[in-house]
């Protein structure tokens, strides 16, 4: 073996002598996004450190990196979906059923801004907000409205929400007991991520540790009363948004899934309890190798982590499981019917990488709120992905490929790397609130940015190949228009629900949330308890402020 | 006669926290050599214009990726009119994804120039240096 692996390295060397590989001003040094060398070609010698057993093993099984399940996604597509909200919940719900009617095996819901901020849609600092960028959700009664007609508890429930991500499931299980479905039984996810979104957007509403604080109330309380509800979703997507490597994207919500463990192991969860709950919501680029091994890599530090760190002993607390989405940053404005070619790669790239669920984006999702038809083609792209194309009849394709076993291993060391810096930086919480985290990913990007200007870096249409339009590439997609008029109906259906509904139950229910958010107590029960109430999440919001006080972004700009 | 430095406040009204737009701008004007305030997140129209009186800048960039361009737009303009001495002008720069249907609307409003994601930051220069108000740039 040792003298066919050396044989193997002199063919190599007389290889790329004869062809002058790596030599001629012709064949230049190429490296990856995360500063990789990467070679002409490679060979069973660039993995020969490799303990197959130790390192790679079987889907299923410790430590994870070929899946988190024995057979993936051989019998049963992942879940594909895409992302909707829009107007108001009437109009939202609108869509659900259309996509429910496609195939859709899950209701993925986009929130408004106003929403993620905690301002009812009637406070002046929501105008013309309400309903722009995803739908407003102010009371039980929108929940009500977007499940209207649509089995609530049969298929999962996605929500993109952040810090008010515990008053939004406290919502949903409030709306769930209506229809006559216990807590126990509803499934789903959210994102209730605030320490990625401090390093991102910056709907981050109370101060980061107690906004931190509120996420882990509602992990705690899933940990042990959702059994199928997952209440962390650590987002690489809001990072990767923002600029960001797949290194540092990786790195970064380990480093702030960690805290989220440790803060439930210092209330008493045991670590299998907690560690099966947390999944991810990455970001895919178009770099369809980088990206699989990104996947792979992050399941293995994930299982040596929750092993070797915190002593988990079952393979649900090991298994890393996550969503993913083709990289918003990476779709484009030029020719954007290109930008589903883009998001297939992508989708690609998520199927070989071994992801549980994708929601697609539209490849009008550049200018707007994606349509009804470009919903319709990204949910079939999924669908082709999942059902046509066969790759889904053996799992980890792309495992033994020597290329990919090899960038597997540099991936993992490069987000090793990110985790080991953010220590340094003491910890993710410090450097969330010093800044660190946010200038690394800003300085990455600066660079990305520079390369797409001066055309070093391709991005087809936009800095080469441009064939010169004379329209707008707007001009030539039905995009998605605001309904003016439904928001406005919806305003003053807010507006009636608060005359009309117990309001002095809605009082007592906020003082009872507002004494408990000054003590240590899991406000979760407070928050179900005021969302049957029909408090509305402004005020749900403006009870804890109160406590919790406000977060101010950090004006950081880096050098 | 020294050429003044041109003094740039690039604000982020509104509720939307998408910030990479506003940090490459920020960067490429001060690699121009103008100086430039920001604001950070979250500011209302109210906090954007009072720092632009009390920093003294020449021209107020606002970066909005949300849907509400306009009513913060005509917020903006409106205070401007209200608050600033009759005798001192803005040059007032808009970047995000606006639909091109909007832009006649905001340049009846007041504002100057929009930009989106795909202006070059050299073609942003330009533009501040050839239309910044001459009172801003006479010492």
């Amino acid at each position: 073996m040792a003298d066919e692996l050396e044989k193997i390295k002199t063919e190599e060397r007389r290889w790329e002598e004869e062809n002058k590989i790596g030599v001629s001003p012709k064949s230049p040094k190429v490296h990856t996004d995360l500063g990789l060398e990467v070679k002409a070609v490679y060979t069973p010698a660039d993995i020969q450190h490799v303990d197959y057993l130790r390192n790679i093993g079987f889907p299923g099984e410790y430590p994870f990196t070929r899946g988190p399940y024995p057979e993936m996604s051989r019998h049963k597509p992942w879940r594909y979906s895409v992302f909707t909200g829009f107007d108001t919940p009437e109009e939202t719900n609108k869509r659900w059923k259309f996509l429910y009617e496609a195939g859709q095996p899950a209701f993925n819901i986009v929130y408004d801004l106003p929403s993620h901020m905690g301002l009812d849609p009637d406070d002046p600092m929501a105008e013309g907000e309400v309903g722009r960028v995803g739908i407003p959700i102010c009371s039980v009664d929108d929940i009500e409205t977007a499940f209207k007609d649509l089995p609530m508890g049969k298929y999962p429930f996605y929500g993109n929400m952040e810090t008010l991500a515990a008053i939004i499931v406290a919502m949903y299980i409030a709306a769930g007991k209506k229809r006559g479905i216990a807590e126990a039984d509803l499934p789903g996810s959210i994102s209730n991520d605030p320490l990625s979104t401090a390093a991102s957007k910056s709907t981050v509403v109370f101060p980061v540790k107690n906004s931190f604080r509120l996420a882990c109330d509602l992990i705690e309380y899933a940990c042990k009363n959702m059994p199928h509800f997952y209440p962390l979703q650590v987002k690489g997507v809001n990072i990767s948004e923002g600029g960001c490597s797949i290194a540092q994207e990786a790195g970064f919500v380990l480093a702030n899934a960690c805290c989220y463990v440790d803060e439930c192991l210092r209330r008493g969860v045991n670590i299998d309890d907690v560690a099966p709950k947390i999944t991810a919501f990455f970001a895919t680029t178009p770099h369809l190798f980088e990206e699989a091994s990104k996947y792979r890599a992050f399941r293995r530090i994930w299982a040596r982590l929750m092993k070797e760190k915190y002593g988990a002993k079952t393979n649900s607390a090991m298994a890393f499981k996550f969503t993913t989405i083709a990289c918003p940053l990476w779709l484009q404005f030029e020719e954007p019917e290109l930008n589903l070619v883009r998001a297939t790669i992508m989708g690609l790239a998520q199927a070989l990488g071994g992801a549980q669920a994708t929601p697609h984006p539209g490849h009008d999702e550049v200018f707007a709120i994606p349509s009804e038809r470009s919903q319709n083609l990204a949910l079939g792209t999924q669908q082709i992905l999942a059902e046509e194309t066969n790759v889904t009849k053996t799992v980890d394709p792309l495992g033994g490929s020597y290329y990919v076993e090899w960038l597997t291993d540099q991936i993992e060391k490069k987000i090793i790397e990110v985790i080991n810096a953010v220590e340094a930086h003491g910890g993710a919480l410090t450097a969330l609130e010093s800044g660190y985290i946010k200038r690394e990913i800003i300085n990455y990007y600066t660079k990305i940015n520079r390369e797409i200007e001066s055309g070093e870096r391709v991005i087809v249409r936009r800095n080469k190949y441009r064939v010169k339009e004379e329209k707008d590439p707007r001009e030539m997609l039905a995009l998605h228009t605001p309904n003016e008029e439904a928001v406005r109906r919806y305003i003053e259906q807010v507006k009636k629900l608060k005359r009309e509904r117990n309001n002095s139950r809605v009082e007592s229910c906020l003082i009872r949330l507002k004494e408990a958010a000054k003590g240590k107590e899991n406000l979760m029960p407070y928050l179900i308890e005021s969302a049957e109430a029909y408090a509305t999440l402004g005020e749900i919001t403006k009870a804890l402020k109160e406590t919790f006080g406000e977060f101010k972004a950090p004006a950081i700009i880096p050098i | 006669m020294p050429e003044k430095i041109i003094k740039v406040l690039i604000a982020k009204p509104g509720l939307d926290g998408h910030e990479l737009g506003a940090i490459i701008v920020i960067k490429g004007l001060r690699d121009a050599g103008m100086e430039v305030v920001y604001t950070g997140l979250h500011q209302t129209p109210e906090q954007i214009v009072a720092s632009a009186i009390q920093e003294d800048v020449d021209v107020i960039g606002t970066s909005i990726y949300s849907g509400a361009y306009l009513v913060l737009m005509k917020k903006i303009m409106k205070l401007i009119k209200e608050r600033v001495p009759g005798n001192k002008r803005f040059l007032i720069i808009v970047g995000g994804p606006i639909p091109p249907a909007d832009i006649p609307e905001l340049k009846k409003i007041g504002v100057d120039g929009v930009f989106s994601s795909r202006s070059k930051i050299e073609d942003i220069v330009k533009f501040i240096k050839d239309h910044v108000p001459s009172n801003a740039l006479s010492l």
